[in-house]
């Protein structure tokens, strides 16, 4: 088999580095930041400790929830595990503003489940009195850099357990019966955390970033972070220092990532080379009755933060919602007047529009980023150039706003001035900041792929084009639905840069949400939510419920028993 | 080779038809019609929230024709949304009007020179509502920023009433105000600077952080806070404190600083302007002169914004909502000097309350 030419690959990551890194650049340049005094900096040493803090507390929280979920879930029953997989990608659906709203909400100082608990271990207010009672608040946890990794980790584990559910699925499990046979428990645990500690610390990595420049959860958990300063830097107009804020973060994550991957290549075994992706599956053993509940456990601590907190919360306004007394006129006001079905009649009559056009872009987002890693990683992979992908990967740690007001400097003249007025500048700002994690992923779904079944496609005559269609696509078609579902989640509940660069007139609803939110009573604020998660969760549930009632063909894999 | 999936056929056509159909929708969608027509439009630019501005909008199309473009802002993005956009867009403008973000920013704006003048007509007819001395950005429908503060933590005789009780010891670590970094606080401590003076500015600034003053995400946060009992009282703004009393929370609205020789508390009001060198300038200015109206004030002071009417027949006509007392002392601020101000207020704020 021809590996393609090495001009093809380096265009391809020419063009990724482009889409993903010109708006930086932009903003970088384009707005007149020419090695200005280093005294931009000054004061950022604390924020990016904090920063540098929350991000590692995100990747070990998403690294703690995610790993057990994939290995016990990716063993149990086919019913337990569609149910887990559905509950945990739903939690990438929940905007983590929300996620960190519904911690103070029943956690905080006052919260409707701290404050009682702490009464009933015995910290209750002092007196009984009313005033006494309404003073009492329990030192909260949620007002720190910690808590911000809680909160980024449990709304991003989804990442890290989709990476390893991956690479579990394209490892020989011979390899743990032969482990276990030779070594025992601990023998397994050593073949284990070889394979699957490479995608979990890369996903991590994904989570790490993300977590470095999120703005609106520090803000509302009152954590100061380097996306503090660069927000604060574009108030103040200062676009240009505004990007260089961020220069220091890129480094980091790819230092990061660099650090990771050389521990991991001195303590890999020359002979897990052929553990993934080489050797025909053999699926392991099944989980027993304790084994399937541990991986019902699993799931339910997994979802926990940023899905059962939120619900709860969300729960609970809905019920306490009052109906609004006040006088108040206007075609609007339903929205806050009439209870939580009304008040989600209202908000969808006036966000149908916005609510059809963002599934759509972000189905669009989605599908060209994952046509496009795939094409990028597979081209890279061929041509050995493997570490670009790791650099392209700090993408995301460019803050969102950067990116937006960075694609206006870009666009916002002469002929590109079409694009920028149009839906597709919302599309290019969605692959800026998500395309890593598409690659990210669709990288790991093309080493599942043995590459025995392509050299034997060759041998059948079928050029590039073909073997892909009929060797590799459909074995790595979980892995790129995968990918698909990450970046179609994400792009619709995108508000940083979305709410800069969507086109007048055309308003998307992540940020028109927000919006109706901003000022909402508890009826308005539960139909908000609602009306986000279900419109969001909507295409991939019906596009599951697609997969699980086609007819199926069931394939005989070479090597099972 | 593994057989093909029955579904991947369709699978495929899926993806490939899905983005022409959307590249055809946003084609469709984006030209200056559905109808084909050269329908008038006007580009707005909504820091006020949609669910109040919507019904203007609304009402502006059925008037005049005119179709409004609007883009909205959220408060995650801060002041960091449509006045940042703008900016970024000055050689290129595609607003025309922008309506909201306070006096502030649109001093801020018209300093970088994105604002146009409003007609001359329009400015005399302003009568003593605030704006820009050029007409640069014309100010109506006041808010204020009050106290609101917990009923249950405190009896209605004991109720804090001054900015000088967040920094009163009695209330450490129990009051908030909006992070002063952003949006509308960041005005207010501008402000503060420009009326205390810097000296008295950065004291208050000192006790409130000796006092564990809570930075909270916004005005609306600090309500949520305080409605909750987490915080016993903070500064917000009329509209978001008017939302809590209204959702039957257990709060109270406070004007402070009412008393002789006191400051006054701070007015907040909505601001519109019109882009310099903006795509449509005729639809701009019909859409100035529509906003710009009693007719307005009077639907912001019954609907969601809860506003006073500061036109001069709206002050002839004492529009406002019933539950706003009539005679509410104001700080006197001078805005664009308040802009000018901005960076020493921004300096102070980082140095003492958040110790960079």
């Amino acid at each position: 088999m021809r590996t393609p030419p090495k001009a093809l690959a380096a265009a391809a990551v020419l063009l990724s580095f482009a889409v993903v890194f010109s708006p930086f650049l932009a903003a970088l340049i384009g707005t007149g930041w020419h090695g200005r005094p280093a005294g931009s900096f000054l004061g950022m040493a604390g924020p990016l400790g904090v920063s540098v803090g929350s991000g590692l507390a995100a990747a070990a929280v998403a690294l703690l929830l995610g790993v057990p979920f994939a290995l016990l879930v990716e063993r149990s029953r086919a019913g337990l595990r569609r149910a887990s997989w559905t509950l945990g990608l739903l939690v990438l659906m929940m905007p983590p503003y929300i996620v960190s709203e519904a911690a103070v909400v029943l956690l905080g100082p006052a919260g409707k489940v701290s404050r009682p608990v702490a009464a009933l271990l015995g910290f209750g207010p002092a007196s009984t009195g009313p005033i006494e009672a309404a003073r009492f608040t329990v030192p909260g946890f949620v007002y720190t850099w910690p808590a911000v990794g809680v909160v980024m980790g449990g709304y991003l584990f989804p990442v890290v357990a989709l990476a390893v559910a991956g690479a579990s699925r394209r490892t020989d499990h011979r390899v743990f019966e032969a482990a276990r046979l030779a070594r025992g428990r601990r023998g397994v645990w050593r073949i284990g955390a070889r394979v699957l500690v490479p995608p979990a610390l890369g996903a991590a990595l994904l989570v790490f970033a993300l977590t470095l420049t999120e703005f609106a959860v520090p803000q509302l958990l009152r954590v100061r972070t380097v996306g503090e300063e660069v927000y604060e830097r574009i108030q103040e107009g200062d676009l240009a220092t505004a990007a260089a804020l961020s220069l220091p973060l890129l480094p980091i994550v790819v230092a990061t990532g660099v650090l990771g991957a050389f521990i991991l290549l001195r303590s890999r075994l020359a002979s897990l080379a052929g553990l993934e992706g080489e050797i025909p599956r053999f699926t392991g053993r099944r989980l027993g009755r304790a084994g399937h509940v541990a991986a019902g456990l699993a799931t339910l601590i997994a979802i926990t933060p940023a899905l059962i907190l939120p619900c709860a919360s969300l729960g609970w306004l809905a019920a306490a919602a009052s109906t609004s007394g006040s006088p108040m006129v206007g075609r609007h006001k339903l929205i806050r007047t009439s209870g939580v079905l009304s008040s989600f009649r209202e908000v969808w009559g006036l966000a149908h529009d916005d609510a059809v056009r963002t599934v759509l872009l972000a189905a669009v987002a989605a599908t060209l980023a994952t046509a496009c890693a795939t094409a990028l990683a597979r081209l890279t992979s061929r041509a050995g150039w493997d570490p670009a992908l790791g650099v392209l990967g700090a993408g995301v740690a460019v803050p969102a706003p950067v990116v937006g007001l960075g694609l206006i400097t870009l666009w916002n003249r002469g002929a590109g001035a079409a694009v920028y007025q149009s839906t597709a500048i919302v599309i290019l700002a969605w692959l800026a900041r998500f395309f890593p994690i598409a690659v990210f992923l669709a990288r790991g779904a093309l080493a599942r792929v043995p590459r025995e079944l392509e050299d034997a496609a060759a041998l059948a005559g079928r050029g590039p084009v073909g073997r892909f269609f009929a060797a590799v696509l459909p074995n790595a078609a979980p892995g790129l639905a995968a990918a698909w579902l990450a970046v179609y989640v994400l792009s619709a509940t995108e508000i940083g840069a979305t709410v800069l660069i969507s086109p007048p007139g055309k308003p998307l609803l992540a940020p028109s949400v927000m919006n109706f939110m901003r000022r909402g009573q508890d009826a308005e604020i539960a139909a908000c939510q609602i009306l986000l998660l279900g419109v969001i969760a909507l295409p991939p549930a019906l596009l599951s419920l697609g997969m699980l009632l086609r007819p199926r063909t069931v394939p005989v894999a070479k090597g099972a028993p | 080779m593994p057989p093909r999936p029955p579904a991947l056929a369709e699978t495929l056509a899926i993806l490939i038809l899905a983005p022409a159909l959307v590249a055809f929708e946003a084609g469709c969608s984006d030209s200056e019609d559905r109808a084909g027509a050269a329908r008038p439009t006007v580009v707005l630019y909504s820091v006020t929230d949609r669910e109040t501005s919507q019904e203007h909008i609304d009402r502006f199309e059925a008037e005049t024709g005119i179709r409004v473009d609007a883009k909205f802002d959220t408060e995650a993005a801060k002041a960091v949304g449509l006045v940042q956009a703008i900016r970024q867009e000055k050689a290129n403008p595609r607003c025309d009007v922008l309506w909201g973000g306070g006096a502030f920013f649109h001093a801020m704006l018209a300093q970088d020179g994105c604002l146009a003048p409003a007609p001359e007509d329009l400015i005399r007819a302003h009568g003593d509502a605030p704006r820009d001395a050029r007409g640069r950005w014309l100010g109506f429908a006041a808010a204020y920023r009050v106290l609101i503060v917990n009923t249950d933590v405190f009896g209605a005789e004991e109720r804090p009433n001054s900015y000088r009780d967040l920094a009163d010891p009695r209330y450490k670590g129990k009051v908030g105000i909006a992070n002063p970094l952003f949006g509308g606080m960041a005005a207010h401590v501008t402000a503060l600077f420009q009326v205390l003076g810097p000296d008295a500015a950065r004291r208050w600034l000192s006790d409130l952080k000796a006092n564990d003053c809570a930075l909270c995400g916004g005005m609306a946060d600090v309500t949520k806070r305080v409605a909750s009992g987490e915080l016993w009282f903070g500064i917000t703004s009329s509209i978001d404190a008017h939302v809590a009393v209204d959702d039957g929370k257990p709060v109270a609205i406070v004007v402070p600083d009412q008393g002789p020789g006191e400051i006054g508390c701070m007015e907040g009001f909505s601001s519109v302007a019109m882009i310099a060198n903006a795509p449509h300038p005729k639809e701009a200015e019909r859409l100035l002169r529509f906003l710009m109206s009693s007719k307005t004030e009077e639907i912001l002071a019954a609907g969601p914004a809860q506003t006073v009417g500061l036109l001069p027949e709206s002050v002839a006509r004492d529009v406002r909502p019933s539950w706003i007392p009539k005679g509410i002392r104001a700080m006197d601020v001078d805005w664009e000097e308040a802009a000018e101000g901005y960076p020493e207020a921004t300096k102070a704020i980082k140095e003492i309350l958040l110790e960079r």
